[in-house]
């Protein structure tokens, strides 16, 4: 599983990706793991239990949004982008 | 008037005659200013069926009535003419502070028309209007000629101008002011050229009335907070546009060698982060912005050493991904130079990606390659491509009629990345379903900026989130875009300043700023009148159903690689109910109960 | 200077009255907006026009780089030198120098006097454009969107910033002495 960060992530975690090597069966879980080893990165991950309103997660280029959200299942060997909400033109 | 100034400046460049004439403040109030109210002027002065290189196509320059007051993010002004890429009306948009200018210079608006015998420049100093010679800047670089004609007239006078790719009548020739601002797309560059209009320096001052200045500065506070809160906002004042390239590739939707892919591995190279990193050196905002969006940059490497602003992300794309580089250096140097000669900066990077995409697939002859290494990736070639079209130089001469010409003439004309000859700028359709809708159906051609749908589908602004996959509701959202973004355009605003603010904000500004009642319904209302109007303009010059149209790539040829391998564009699917939303027939022709409602009939 | 106005400290270094204030500029945050010669004009016209501003945005677009720039409030303050009338005074105490229509000739040499070009003249209301603060509460510094204006507290160390900031403009305009 490799995760990536973006934007304004970046500095928050200080690489631009990593690799996973510990499988986990969905987002939830994932996305607990990390916010324990990036701790700056926590808040931009929940709010509450649920899914930041600040970010956008891709599961293999898909939104979470148009899959099960926080509860999207995970393969090995998935991707998983965390974006911070921001634009362009 | 309060808002408005109550004034059109009137030059005819083949007599030299200068006029002024009263703003009609019905036209006022129905099409708001800058778009609205340019287009109304020209469509009614202007036939349709007119040549947009001759004497007898108007060019219109015209703020809006937020423009030069404190307004947020609302100091724009549009030029309009009818456009020598698409012969399509032509709605160009910059900042700066321009538009300012001519506001307190005293006018709505300024109409060109004619041309004028030798090179000339205009001088507008408040009341006093000059017409002077300009054979000594003809052939000047946008910079230069900045320099020199504020030196000529005036240290604070706003200069707008052409470069040697305007002179030359590049199909997709921008005009520039503040030497980095571009009212960019459909050759509006190339009308000015054509009527020998070297530049228009402008200094005014006089003011923009209010009034209700309590009412005004509440409003104002309300939409500045709405601004600072919104994420999409502070992301642009961080990173400029060009923070999308990573978004629009991990979602496989980032077009890659003229459309061939819609993924490219090496993107990061080129986007926002290695901007901000790598070549930025400070922010820079137009006239009353709270966003600052702009990017100061530099590129210290000798090869494409300058200095400039950009590239935004259309720039970035264009000369990056588009035509298979991924050299940041070279495409900032590429976005410095299309400033500098006066080019449009989504239209020229995609035709030279259709050049290559050509010459890669052996149809073009190696005669004509100028002794060139045309493939994909190669930075230096976009460099001097660039160079090369502005001055129509070899084959640059060629590229300079943009992609579906260049394309037609070598007998393909299926490898030009168009809608009504137009370039479709940095969003695969194939996997963004209403952005497809907008690029098809959009007035002054393959533009995404005029529906910028993508805020939705890939943005997540204002928290609405809907599937880029899906067709449902598309088309009514690419019409909610349309007709706001048309009001927005025609009030004076930045479109980015809808990151944040509302049709509400809008419209409480424009009443305390005008003395005019406009209700949020009223706002939109008008940008749905001047949507409708620039329609009828284009059905008049001849376009139909047909040209509601992508190449047929987007429409046939499945994106190859990436998340959204396997996906094409489904637009004719939507474009009937497109029709429907719009009040139009099935030929896309609007109902006499639609041009009733909205008072065009 | 001492003989015209006996009460008034000429020193760095000392501290005025308490809560006083002083507007600071940093260059480097400026985007070139002009919201600041918005917001000044809109304060003090009620309209929006840009020549009526009493504080003047520099943009060189070459080099990207915007510079606002207002009355100084300066120590030694050369306008008021020059102003035959004492129409630019200053009350004891004070840091603002101030301006009195009623005793104002329009004679422009105040114009001439400021090395930075910071007093202009307005020929629509007949009289040096000088930034007043006003009042206490600064509409520039209110809408700078990126708070490359500040209003801030007059203390020693905020004095100095400011002369040094000062001396940079002297020098780039290579003007008098302060």
């Amino acid at each position: 599983m490799t995760v990536k960060y973006f934007g304004d992530i970046r500095p928050l975690t200080g690489i631009k990706e990593e690799r996973w090597p510990h499988p986990h069966p969905d987002l939830r879980s994932l996305l607990n793991v990390l916010g324990q080893k990036h701790a700056a990165l926590r808040n931009r991950l929940f709010e509450g239990d649920q899914l930041s309103s600040t970010t956008i997660i891709l599961v293999n280029g898909r939104s979470v949004d148009y899959l099960k959200g926080i509860e999207t299942p995970l393969q090995p060997d998935d991707i998983v982008d965390v974006f911070p909400v921001e634009g362009g033109g | 008037m309060n808002g408005w100034i109550g004034t059109i400046l009137r030059i005819d460049l083949t007599t030299g005659a200068v006029k002024k004439e009263p703003l009609i403040k019905n036209d006022a109030i129905l099409f708001l200013g800058a778009r609205g109210l340019a287009t109304k002027i020209f469509t009614d002065e202007v036939p349709a069926t007119v040549d947009p290189l001759s004497p007898e196509n108007k060019l219109i320059f015209a703020p809006g009535p937020f423009t030069g007051t404190l307004a947020p993010s609302a100091g724009r002004y549009h030029v309009v003419a009818k456009s020598p890429l698409t012969n399509t009306i032509a709605g160009a948009n910059s900042g700066g502070v321009f538009g300012a200018a001519v506001k307190y210079a005293g006018y709505d608006a300024i109409v060109f028309e004619g041309k004028a015998e030798k090179p000339v420049y205009v001088w507008i100093k408040d009341g006093r209007v000059e017409i002077r010679d300009a054979s000594h800047l003809w052939g000047k670089w946008v910079p230069d000629t900045t320099d020199i004609v504020r030196s000529e007239t005036d240290d604070d006078a706003s200069v707008a101008c052409i470069g040697p790719a305007g002179e030359k009548l590049v199909l997709f020739a921008s005009i520039q002011n503040e030497m980095h601002r571009a009212a960019g797309r459909g050759g509006v560059g190339a009308v000015m050229g054509s009527k020998n209009l070297k530049a228009i320096a402008v200094r005014g001052t006089g003011g923009v009335r209010v009034a209700d200045v309590k009412a005004l500065e509440a409003a104002i506070w309300v939409a500045r907070a709405k601004l600072s809160a919104h994420p999409v906002a502070q992301g642009l004042n961080k990173h400029g546009t060009d923070i999308l390239v990573n978004i629009l590739n991990e979602t496989g939707c980032l077009p890659t060698r003229n459309y061939n892919d819609g993924h490219f591995p090496t993107a990061d190279k080129v986007g926002g982060e290695s901007l901000t990193k790598e070549v930025l050196t400070r922010r820079k905002g137009c006239f009353a912005c709270v966003i600052s969006c702009g990017r100061v940059t530099r590129v210290k490497d000798p090869k494409f050493a300058g200095e400039g602003e950009g590239p935004e992300y259309e720039a970035a794309w264009g000369y990056g991904p588009d035509c298979g580089v991924d050299n940041l250096d070279a495409a900032t140097k590429a976005n410095h130079l299309c400033n500098e000669l006066g080019l449009d900066s989504i239209s020229a990077p995609a035709t030279i990606a259709c050049a290559i995409d050509m010459a890669e697939s052996g149809l073009l002859p190696a005669k004509d390659f100028d002794g060139l290494d045309i493939r994909w990736g190669n930075a230096e070639l976009i460099v001097e491509l660039t160079k090369r079209i502005a001055l129509r130089q070899g084959i640059g001469d060629k590229l300079a009629l943009g992609s579906y010409r260049f394309a037609e003439m070598y007998g393909h004309p299926e490898y030009s990345m168009t809608s009504k000859k137009q370039e479709i700028p940095a969003y695969d359709a194939r996997g963004i379903q209403g952005i497809g809708l907008e690029y098809a159906t959009c007035n002054r051609g393959g533009c995404h900026v005029k529906g910028y749908t993508i805020a939705v589908e890939v943005l997540a602004s204002g928290n609405v989130r809907m599937d880029p996959r899906e067709i449902k509701g598309k088309p009514a959202l690419v019409k909610a875009f349309q007709d706001m973004t048309a009001a927005v355009d025609a009030s004076g605003g930045c479109i980015f300043g809808t990151f944040g603010m509302v049709a509400d904000d809008y419209a409480a500004m424009l009443s305390a700023l005008t003395g005019v009642q406009y209700s949020a319904a009223d706002y939109v209302k008008a940008g749905e009148r001047i949507w409708n109007l620039e329609r009828i303009f284009n059905l008049e010059a001849g376009f139909t159903a047909k040209d509601d149209s992508l190449p047929e790539r987007l429409l046939k040829s499945p994106i190859k690689t990436g998340p959204s391998k396997g996906l094409v564009s489904r637009l004719p699917e939507m474009l009937p109910e497109y029709y429907n939303v719009r009040g139009w027939n099935d030929q896309g022709v609007p109902s006499s109960e639609k041009l009733h409602e909205l008072q065009l009939a | 200077m001492r003989d015209i106005f006996p009460n008034v400290n000429f020193g760095y270094g000392i501290a005025f009255s308490k809560g006083m204030k002083v507007l600071m500029i940093h260059p480097e945050k400026c985007t070139g907006c002009q919201s600041c010669m918005l917001a000044c004009s809109l304060h003090h016209e009620g309209q929006f026009r840009m020549a009526a501003s009493r504080i003047h945005v520099y943009t060189w677009e070459r080099e990207g780089i915007s510079v606002p720039m207002m009355c100084q409030q300066c120590d030694t303050a050369a306008c008021m030198k020059v102003c035959p009338t004492a129409a630019l005074h200053r009350a004891p105490g004070e840091l603002l120098v101030d301006f009195s229509q009623s005793k104002c000739i329009g004679c422009h040499m105040c114009t001439i006097a400021c090395p930075f070009g910071n007093i202009a003249y307005d020929a629509v209301a007949g009289s040096p454009l000088k930034c007043d603060t006003c009042g206490g509460d600064p509409s520039c510094v209110r809408y700078c969107p990126t708070q490359a204006l500040e209003w801030v507290d007059d203390t020693v160390s905020m004095r100095n910033r400011k002369k040094n900031y000062a001396a940079k403009f002297k020098e780039a305009f290579g003007e008098a002495t302060v």
